[in-house]
């Protein structure tokens, strides 16, 4: 057991846990943030994603001993950021979600790929969120929705 | 109310149910459904702001709560079901929040006569029963309405949440629940004519979109109980396969492991458990079990199995599925 000092939007937190805990783990069990969500825990769907100084990381993978003094940013703090507010009320009015499972990981992802590219295109759109899968099947209106946050952030 | 079944007479159920309604203590209009069953308990439930029976609840500052008594899961009824008991309501759709519902008898699927969700039965099921409980609402309403102003009924109409009577007269919904609480329960209430569907029908957009767009949505996963233990499943490769023996000394030796066991399993199989305090630790104990599968009573069918099968019984007479003479 180790104990780590995590900021976690914009909160000074602490947790005392075994070094090789994944970060999702840590938020979602020793926090109680259980907006991430837990997938497929080998990196591959996506659902778990947050930012880790700004960087969209999938959190299942990430043992938070590695985590250091970099932010942490989840879907329960995005919405306190100008382009992760605007990019959930472009899910709402374009009625992406079905089940709703992987869309924190979906908001992230988006999020960060608006940061880095304001109005990004078709294939960066593809680019960057091919790593998020969605079941129900949602990724036209996903498309759709960082395209109608992009343009409300011009 | 409820459709004849053999399922729920099965159950013991009769075919009557009734509406019940009541003042809530925190104030409002609750509307519940209740078995006449010998299986239920007759008693009144305690009041409270929800009552786990109540279907609708119209709140003092207007907002409509509808009980969705199906779980969502993407295939929209947490909106779908709200939308048949908000139509005939006349209810103002931007006021109308949809929970789901807790066990309770009065949340059984009327046809099959339990709590459930499957087999693309929800509207197909629930098509009646909502709109009635919105048709018997409606009607009460009004009828505090018009008790209220003195004024025949049929110079009454109701629009998004409002009753509208003769000489410019309104009254809201949230105003006239606590007086149309006290009023009996009407046995019919008519239905509308799919022409005069507001909601049903229409893009109404989901119910649920907000909660699922920051994080606050409490799904399955995230339930977190007082003491909760995490328990994860060694499933065997195979359908059907067992463990011959399996050393399970690495997984029980990490700190926060409670116990390792074996369950069967649907396919007539074994599979082994690890419970533990919390995820990570039951997974690590998980990855440390060394389990030796037994094999020998899988299911063996292969394709060339299948084929030699097919051909077998092509050599052999049929049944006549049909004659033109």
């Amino acid at each position: 057991m180790e104990t780590y000092k995590l900021t976690v939007n914009g909160q000074a937190k602490e947790v005392s846990t075994d070094p090789s805990t994944p970060l999702l783990w840590v938020l979602r069990e020793e926090l109680k943030m259980t907006g991430t969500k837990y997938g497929c825990g080998i990196s591959a769907c996506g659902a778990c994603t947050v930012h880790v100084a700004g960087v969209a990381t999938r959190s299942c993978v990430v043992p938070v001993s590695l985590i250091g003094d970099r932010p942490i940013v989840t879907i329960e703090g995005i919405g306190q950021d100008p382009v992760g507010r605007a990019v959930e009320d472009a899910w709402v009015s374009e009625d992406v979600v079905q089940c709703g499972y992987c869309q924190s990981g979906q908001i992230m992802s988006a999020v960060a790929l608006l940061k880095s590219i304001p109005k990004p295109t078709d294939t960066n759109i593809e680019e960057s969120m091919g790593g998020n899968i969605c079941r129900c099947g949602t990724y036209v209106r996903i498309r759709k929705a960082i395209k109608a946050a992009s343009q409300q952030l011009a | 109310m409820f459709a004849t079944t053999i399922a729920a007479q099965e159950l013991g159920l009769s075919r009557r149910g009734f509406l019940r309604v009541s003042v809530t203590a925190a104030g409002g209009l609750i509307v519940s459904l209740y078995l006449d069953s010998p299986l239920l308990s007759q008693q009144p439930p305690q009041l409270k702001v929800y009552p786990p029976d109540a279907f609708v609840h119209i709140k003092r500052d207007g907002m409509i709560v509808i009980q969705v008594n199906r779980l969502e899961f993407g295939q929209g009824v947490q909106t779908a079901l709200p939308m048949l008991l908000a139509d005939e309501m006349d209810a103002d759709w931007s006021h109308v929040v949809a929970e789901l519902a807790p066990a309770a008898d009065v949340y059984k699927d009327p046809l099959f006569g339990i709590q459930m969700v499957g087999g693309s039965g929800s509207i197909a099921h629930s098509f009646q029963q909502y709109r009635e409980l919105g048709a018997k609402v409606r009607a009460m309403l009004l009828a505090a309405a018009v008790q209220q102003w003195k004024v025949p009924t049929a110079q009454c109409r109701t629009e998004a949440s409002v009753v509208y009577g003769p000489g410019g007269r309104s009254a809201k919904y949230a105003e006239l629940a606590d007086s149309a609480a006290r009023l009996p329960v009407p046995e019919n209430s008519p239905l509308k004519r799919a022409s005069d569907f507001k909601l049903i029908g229409k893009d109404t957009r989901r119910l649920d979109s907000r909660p699922k767009c920051d994080g606050s949505l409490k799904f399955g996963l995230d339930l977190d109980l007082p003491g909760m233990k995490v328990a994860l499943v060694a499933h065997p490769p195979i359908f059907g396969a067992s463990p011959k023996s399996f050393d399970d000394k690495a997984a029980r030796s990490l700190q926060g492991v409670m116990d390792v066991f074996e369950i069967p399993t649907i396919s007539r199989g074994t599979a082994v458990v690890v419970v533990a305090d919390k995820f990570w630790t039951a997974k690590q104990a998980r990855d440390r079990l060394a389990i030796n599968w037994d094999f020998s009573r899988v299911e063996s069918a292969d394709t060339a199995q299948l084929w030699a099968k097919y051909k077998e019984l092509a050599g052999t007479p049929g049944n006549v599925a049909g004659s033109t003479s």
